[in-house]
């Protein structure tokens, strides 16, 4: 009579699996996965509603930075405040399709804080339309003088011909 | 249901109107409800305003745009 060693071997390791096996028939991932289907449907429409009352905008280095695009078109206003804290931009539509901007700046005890930039600020803060005038005033002026230069050019020279006929 | 309804008694200007103000993101919307109060009253030289300030802000050349737009539905 031959001894099979497999057989001893291979009884023990059927029976120790087939209790684990029959228990796996029960999978709780198949419960597990629909709560969290359930639980992400819930957790959506909460998120959503939250962003709504929300701040909408960024940080940003300056003004031109911002584009429209930053802007949301549902009459929410958005924030930007300047990196180096010094302004605040608020900007929204409009209903008629343009964009206004609101400028805040920072003040203490109903004072405006002053910052050591603002001479630049000052130099930044004339609009186009100011430093357009401002050149166009000069121009002006500068033509004036070129007139006045003009008219006053040949009477010198004249004078100074007459002068030497005079000396002759 | 409630669409068939509609389509049986109103007119389709009138289901387009309806069907877009039960979206809550437009009824709360007072750009798009001056937008389509607007469209109601056939003021369709304010609508194009609109257009053209939006387009200003954005820097898009309005004319050009809306001629491409036109193309693109073949209705030139």
């Amino acid at each position: 009579m031959q001894i099979n060693p497999y057989q001893t071997y291979q009884q023990p390791a059927m029976t120790n699996f087939n209790p684990g096996f029959n228990a796996y028939q029960y999978n709780p991932m198949q419960n597990v996965q629909p709560q969290r289907m359930i639980q992400q449907e819930q957790t959506q429409p909460q998120q959503q509603a939250a962003q709504q009352p929300g701040m909408i905008g960024r940080m940003v280095s300056k003004m031109e930075d911002i584009v429209p695009n930053d802007v949301p078109m549902n009459g929410m206003p958005a924030f930007f405040p300047k990196q180096d804290l010094t302004e605040i931009y608020v900007k929204l539509w409009n209903n008629d399709g343009t964009l206004s901007t609101f400028v805040f700046k920072p003040s203490q005890n109903g004072e405006v804080i002053n910052n050591k930039c603002d001479d630049k600020k000052l130099e930044i803060g004339l609009s186009e339309d100011a430093t357009r005038a401002f050149m166009d005033r000069f121009d002006d002026l500068s033509n004036r003088l070129d007139v006045i230069e003009k008219s006053i050019k040949p009477k010198g020279r004249a004078s100074t011909a007459k002068k030497d006929g005079d000396g002759e | 249901m409630e669409f068939l309804q509609m389509m049986k008694n109103g007119k389709p200007q009138q289901i387009a109107m309806n069907m877009i103000n039960r979206n809550p993101q437009i009824s709360n919307n007072p750009i798009a409800q001056n937008l389509i109060g607007m469209a109601q009253k056939g003021d369709y030289k304010g609508i194009e305003e609109f257009g053209r300030n939006i387009a200003k802000e954005r820097g898009v050349d309005f004319d050009k745009s809306f001629e491409e737009f036109k193309n693109q539905l073949q209705l030139k």
